[in-house]
């Protein structure tokens, strides 16, 4: 059983990592959430006490805690992680882990990569069955050579966004920056290394709602991510393999849908009805929710383990592909208006 | 000129803040979240005010020339009266506190909903004869236009009343694509029947042209509708064939058979609104979810009909699909229409607006941002 201290006390905390953290029996010993409200609303929901309240990290003693849990707005993660690789606590960090790679990037990555602790990132959908099995066909060549990946992200998002997001001082981007770190997450995962050829969004000034990314991949392959919140996006992901065209969705990360190509369907649009066939991966690999695996991870590794599916390395390339982005950044025209 | 948005999130007021503020206007917002389309714009003048408060209305209101209204409280109140009072007491709160603000001009959009469902020549002729529907947003917008013409104010107040607003992310287009995507759509059969359609961006032209205008020249009351003549038939196919090759199917019902099903009284649905109460009773009832509900008379429509199919009073089969097939009644609102909201007659343009989007054009620009979406 692991002492934790939580770093932001809001959706992302009280809603996705604590009932996991709850499951697995750890303890959260201290809160840092400098809006009282979201403090005292998580302690009498969830009918807990003895849990300490700080107003701001440096207030905290970190003496006996085992882990620190940051899930503040993504603006301070890096000056956070910073902090506490003074504090020697395992450190978990929502993604992403930077949002301007330029400023700190390189110095923090050096300084990650030879802490003594352990770090992670919740880059939690490269655990889903489906991405695992997908990175084996890749791996294994199963249908052959990748040709052509397209990512579709997002969907019309409530205009009750949460200010962390909307302003961009606090988010450091948009979409891309939020929904789309774990699109660029997941082809480091399945490619190792891709390049930036272009990138366009629609802001003006604010934050980006609408995004198109395209990666060159070294075997001469594109991979292209759109993004929107003012757009149903499908939220999946389509392989065109040498030899069948694949999808996953990340609605449903165990159903992976192959489409093979034969005689009939090669060279033409292909009909998904026409030879399809659905995957289910749940028994195959880790059978566990992919926020649950990620967190049995993160405390194996704490316990002597190695990084299986999470990389911290990637993690770090996310923010500097999204940093590349940014300072790349075409205008993404909307031809039906704003 | 400082122009104030209130209700900047909506489905019109976002576009029309995006207008202004791609146009350089000096403009100022309101509305209970900034909205997904606004937050792309940086050092934004955007204010989250409750309209109940007026004091902080008033502050808002100091530096601002005109106020353009889109608010509607569209939150579930306890009963639907509830809603209408919200409704009333926000807009009379805004009058106020623009008065007292110095505020020049006012503008209210108001909608063609005010009116009686069948839109004759004769209704037209009597425009504050209002429409006797009860259900609170017809209600609302009655009491809020009312509220604004009637008031003796030194301020000059006009009053739009938009027809049906269709374009990219705007209900109306999404209605007629979803419907037509599923080659699929029944009207009445209503004889010179007119659909009162504007683009929204003819509408925020409008809004636009009568910030500007010299409000001497300018009536009161403003028809915010194409004089296009179309009808709801062309509304659906014109925005049917700009996302399928396959020419879209309509059908007219005659009006005898919405007579019959007049007849069919459910209590329970017949009360209209948007309320999630009635929602979730029509999945219970059908075991389907009527999500594109846009407004209770489409509602009440849809469930008199569905109804009548379950009692197997209709010979439905007449107007399925190709195949004459259906797997279960019960599953039909998504490819199934009728429309009350019919109209035979054209309110005459009392403004010198120049209509600029005819529907084969506005249609094409709504099917760009349609088709940019996947997996319906």
């Amino acid at each position: 059983m692991k002492k934790i201290i939580v770093i932001g006390c809001g959706n992302i905390f009280t809603s996705f990592h604590y009932p996991i953290l709850k499951k697995l029996n750890h303890t959260i010993v201290g809160i840092v959430e400098p809006n009282l409200v979201n403090f005292q609303n998580f302690i009498s929901n969830e009918n807990l006490s003895n849990i300490n309240h700080y107003e701001s990290i440096d207030l905290v003693d970190f003496k006996g805690v085992d882990v620190a849990l940051i899930c503040s707005p993504s603006a301070f993660h890096g000056e956070m992680m910073k902090f506490l690789m003074a504090e020697d606590v395992a450190i978990f960090c929502e993604k992403p882990i930077l949002t301007n790679y330029k400023t700190i990037g390189e110095e923090l990555l050096l300084k990650a990569s030879n802490y003594s602790n352990t770090i992670q990132t919740g880059y939690y959908r490269r655990f889903s069955n489906a991405s695992i099995y997908i990175k084996s066909l890749i791996e294994k060549e199963t249908f052959g050579k990748v040709n052509y990946v397209n990512m579709k992200g997002g969907w019309p998002a409530k205009n009750d966004l949460p200010f962390s997001i909307t302003n961009k001082k606090m988010s450091g981007g948009g979409i891309t920056m939020d929904y789309g770190a774990h699109f660029i997450d997941h082809c480091l995962y399945w490619f190792k290394e891709v390049e930036l050829e272009s990138y366009a969004d629609d802001s003006k000034g604010g934050i980006e709602v609408n995004s198109q990314i395209i990666f060159k991949h070294q075997d001469n392959f594109s991979i292209q991510i759109d993004l929107s919140w003012t757009n149903f996006m499908g939220n999946f992901i389509q392989l065109n393999f040498e030899k069948a065209i694949i999808f996953i969705a990340f609605n449903n990360p165990n159903a992976v849908e192959i489409v093979e190509l034969n005689y009939q369907t090669q060279n033409m649009l292909v009909d998904r009805n026409i030879s399809k066939k659905t995957i289910d991966t749940k028994k195959m690999f880790v059978q566990k929710t992919s926020a649950e695996s990620q967190w049995i991870e993160f405390f194996d590794r704490m316990n002597g383990g190695y990084e299986n599916y999470s990389s911290l390395k990637d993690a770090f390339e996310v923010s500097n592909l999204i940093s590349k982005c940014y300072e790349n950044r075409t205008e993404l025209s909307l031809d039906w208006g704003y | 000129m400082k122009i104030a948005v209130i209700g900047s999130s909506g489905e019109i007021g976002s576009r029309l803040a995006i207008h202004l503020l791609n146009n350089k206007c000096d403009v100022k917002l309101l509305s209970r979240n900034i909205g997904i389309r606004l937050v792309r714009y940086a050092n934004l003048d955007y204010h989250s005010i409750d309209l109940a408060d007026k004091d902080k209305l008033k502050s808002f209101l100091q530096d601002v020339d005109c106020v353009i209204n889109c608010a509607i409280d569209k939150q579930e109140y306890g009963s639907e009266d509830e809603s209408v009072l919200k409704n009333k007491k926000a807009i009379q709160n805004l009058l106020e506190a623009a008065e007292e603000s110095g505020v020049k001009k006012f503008i209210e959009l108001s909608s063609i909903a005010v009116l009686p469902p069948l839109v004759t020549q004769n209704v037209l002729d009597n425009p504050f004869v209002y429409s006797s529907e009860s259900d609170w947003y017809t209600r609302a917008k009655i009491e809020n236009e009312k509220l604004a013409l009637q008031r003796d104010s030194t301020m000059e107040i006009k009053v739009i009343r938009a027809g049906i607003v269709y374009g990219p992310y705007l209900h109306w287009s999404k209605l007629a694509f979803t419907r037509t995507q599923n080659r699929m759509v029944v009207l009445t059969k209503v004889e010179n029947s007119v659909c009162h359609a504007i683009h929204v961006d003819d509408l925020v032209g409008l809004i636009n042209f009568v910030v500007d205008a010299d409000s001497e020249t300018l009536p009161n009351l403003i028809y915010g509708i194409n004089p296009e003549i179309i009808t709801w038939k062309d509304y659906f196919e014109f925005h049917g064939q700009q996302i399928t090759n396959e020419k879209s199917v309509t059908v007219m019902l005659p009006l005898e058979e919405i007579k019959l099903m007049n007849k069919i009284d459910g209590d329970e649905l017949r009360l209209p609104g948007f309320k999630r109460s009635l929602i979730d009773s029509f999945r219970k009832t059908y075991n389907a979810l009527p999500g594109f509900i846009v407004n209770s008379r489409l509602l009440k429509s849809w469930t008199y009909r569905l109804k009548a199919m379950n009692y197997g009073m209709l010979n439905y089969q007449n107007y399925l699909n190709p195949k004459r097939q259906i797997l279960n009644p019960r599953f039909y609102p998504n490819d199934f229409e009728i429309d009350l909201f019919q109209s035979n007659a054209m309110p005459k343009q009392n403004i010198a607006y120049q209509f600029k989007i005819n529907l084969k054009d506005g249609t094409k620009s709504a099917a760009k941002w349609w088709l940019k979406s996947v997996n319906r």
